[in-house]
């Protein structure tokens, strides 16, 4: 057996065998400051890149974190026709592909939606969007207002097929009127190969007492390549032909605050004031993630409707007004929360001013609408919210 | 020029200074950048760090009391050198590991035809490879111990560390040396 001590001495003296140069130095060489200073000023710069490097890596972290929750929250996009919302990751892979899509007509009309009994023989307007995929999913949201004795909710209308060919259809639907509320949902489930299809469509009639609107106008409108059309259209045959499975959205209604705050847990914070002198009515609706109350006071109709998306992987909707919508403006409540007003584009000189207010907290989107307020009451009333609940 | 030069250095007082110093590193910078080049396997960076720890022995005019004392100093000065050096984070995302095609043709060059040579020099890569593995603060107490000799209170007196760690990391450093080395050695 070998001496370490021996072998690993000659083994050093051997060091040429890794690499090691010879090493020459002389006095004067030493002694001179200015090879001192070389040395360390070398030994800053390495210091210095090392310090860089970890601050570059820190922010970086840091952006691309901030970037990350960024993408989580929802984002409301104004539009001519009224409010567009998604995820951000939907809204920029949306936004992405309207570079290369273009427009088609569709009539509306003919989908079997079913609205209340009187509101259904209002004529409304209608606005359906969709956005299709590469893929082949097609993504669809229509959302109607409607004057009339009824307010008619009929929301989430989804048809989805998958790339193994399964095909999922559901809808929601709440009719509303004036006296008797008459509630019906409806779920689509369908199963078809080969392609895939989803389409959400909301649908919301509302009235305002004796003030009737009648809306004449439908408008459709459905964007996406040629491809994707037709592929949308494929999916919905096989859709409708598949096997329907229905599924049911329990909705509930409540007809005063208390009432609602006692029977269910959510999230839905409400103007502490500023609504109006007296409320005369308060209607209620849940309907899964989705809520939405109305309050009728002094002849003013204060529509408040919130939606929690923290379930879903994803989501596009829009909410769609006959006239479309102008004055898009940005406010900040006292919170710190940021909310977009826009103003209904009045269809005749007489009619009264229509302020919408949109704004996204967390997984949440809240959609406000001011019917017969004014800006500043719109305003106070905003101020008023406890947005932070969302938080 | 010349008086610029001279101005320029840390010692003034001329040739003898010069030469006690040049004596000095005639004696230690081959021992000193053995041990630099062993800590930071980096010619460039050994080479550094003993010039900078002479310029440390003139800047500090320091008297030694025995020419042991000196060297164990100019050690101390070195590895702390060398721990400067590994600080930087730039230093410890490099690539150190030999430069094995240089190895291999200095062993060619060198080794010749002969199969005891060939043999020995393969037996001395394998040492130096698997100490060159061991964490630093193994491979800095074996080589004071094995290639410089020194015991283990010197090795306390270098490395500023208590004796008993210093005994600890020796035997963890040998234990490692054992389990990395196909060859049987004599540790004592």
């Amino acid at each position: 057996m070998n001496d370490f001590k021996s072998c690993y001495q000659a083994a050093v003296q051997d060091m040429d065998m890794l690499g090691m140069k010879e090493f020459h130095i002389d006095a004067s060489a030493c002694m001179d400051v200015r090879n001192h200073k070389k040395r360390v000023v070398k030994h800053m710069q390495r210091v210095s890149a090392a310090a860089f490097s970890t601050v570059c890596v820190v922010f970086l972290c840091g952006f691309g974190t901030v970037k990350a929750a960024e993408y989580i929250e929802n984002v409301i996009k104004v539009n001519t026709w009224g409010f567009e919302s998604a995820d951000a990751v939907t809204m920029a892979r949306n936004e992405a592909e309207d570079n290369q899509t273009f427009v088609i007509g569709e009539e509306v009309a003919g989908q079997s939606v079913v609205i209340g009994e009187e509101a259904a023989g209002q004529s409304g307007t209608a606005e359906s969007d969709s956005t299709l995929p590469p893929q082949g999913e097609v993504t669809a949201g229509t959302e109607a207002m409607s004057g009339g004795e009824a307010s008619g909710v009929m929301q989430a209308a989804q048809a989805e097929a998958g790339g193994v060919g399964a095909a999922q259809a559901e809808t929601a639907l709440q009719a509303d009127s004036a006296g008797a509320a008459a509630q019906a949902g409806a779920a689509l489930q369908a199963d078809s190969a080969g392609a895939a299809a989803q389409a959400g469509a909301a649908l919301q009639a509302d009235s305002a007492g004796a003030a009737a609107q009648a809306g004449a106008a439908l408008q459709a409108k459905a964007v996406g390549t040629a491809d994707q059309a037709a592929a949308s259209g494929i999916a919905e045959d096989q859709a409708a032909a598949a096997e329907v499975k229905t599924e049911e959205i329990p909705v509930k209604n409540y007809t005063s605050l208390e009432e609602f705050e006692k029977d269910e847990d959510i999230i839905f914070p409400q103007p502490s004031t500023g609504i109006g002198e007296k409320i005369e009515r308060t209607e209620i609706t849940v309907c899964g993630d989705w809520a939405m109350i109305r309050y009728d006071a002094d002849g003013k109709v204060l529509w408040m409707e919130r939606t929690d998306y923290a379930e879903t992987e994803g989501h596009v909707s829009s909410k769609v007004f006959p006239n479309g919508v102008c004055n898009e403006r940005s406010y900040t409540t006292p919170q710190g929360y940021t909310y977009t007003l826009v103003d209904s584009v009045k269809e005749k000189e007489g009619d009264s001013l229509q302020i919408h207010a949109a704004v996204t907290v967390g997984s949440y989107e809240a959609f406000i609408d001011f019917m017969g307020y004014t800006q500043k009451e719109a305003e106070l009333i905003m101020d008023n919210v406890d947005l932070s609940l969302y938080e | 020029m010349e008086k610029k030069r001279r101005g320029a250095g840390v010692s003034a007082s001329g040739d003898a200074d010069r030469d006690a110093l040049q004596r000095k590193i005639n004696d230690y910078s081959d021992m000193l950048y053995r041990i630099a080049f062993l800590q930071l396997r980096n010619n460039q960076d050994a080479e550094d760090v003993v010039q900078e720890t002479f310029y440390q022995l003139i800047k500090s005019r320091k008297e030694f009391e025995t020419q042991e004392h000196e060297k164990a100093w100019l050690i101390k000065v070195t590895l702390n050198g060398c721990r400067k050096v590994w600080r930087s984070a730039w230093y410890r995302h490099r690539d150190l590991m030999p430069e094995k095609e240089n190895a291999e043709g200095a062993a060619e060059e060198n080794g010749g035809g002969m199969e005891a040579g060939v043999l020995k020099r393969e037996r001395n890569r394998e040492i130096m490879e698997a100490v060159l593995k061991l964490p630093k603060k193994y491979r800095e107490v074996i080589h004071l111990f094995y290639f410089q000799q020194m015991s283990i209170k010197e090795i306390c007196d270098v490395t500023e560390r208590k004796e008993s760690t210093v005994t600890s990391q020796l035997t963890r450093g040998r234990e490692l040396l054992k389990k990395n080395l196909k060859e049987e050695y004599r540790y004592e």
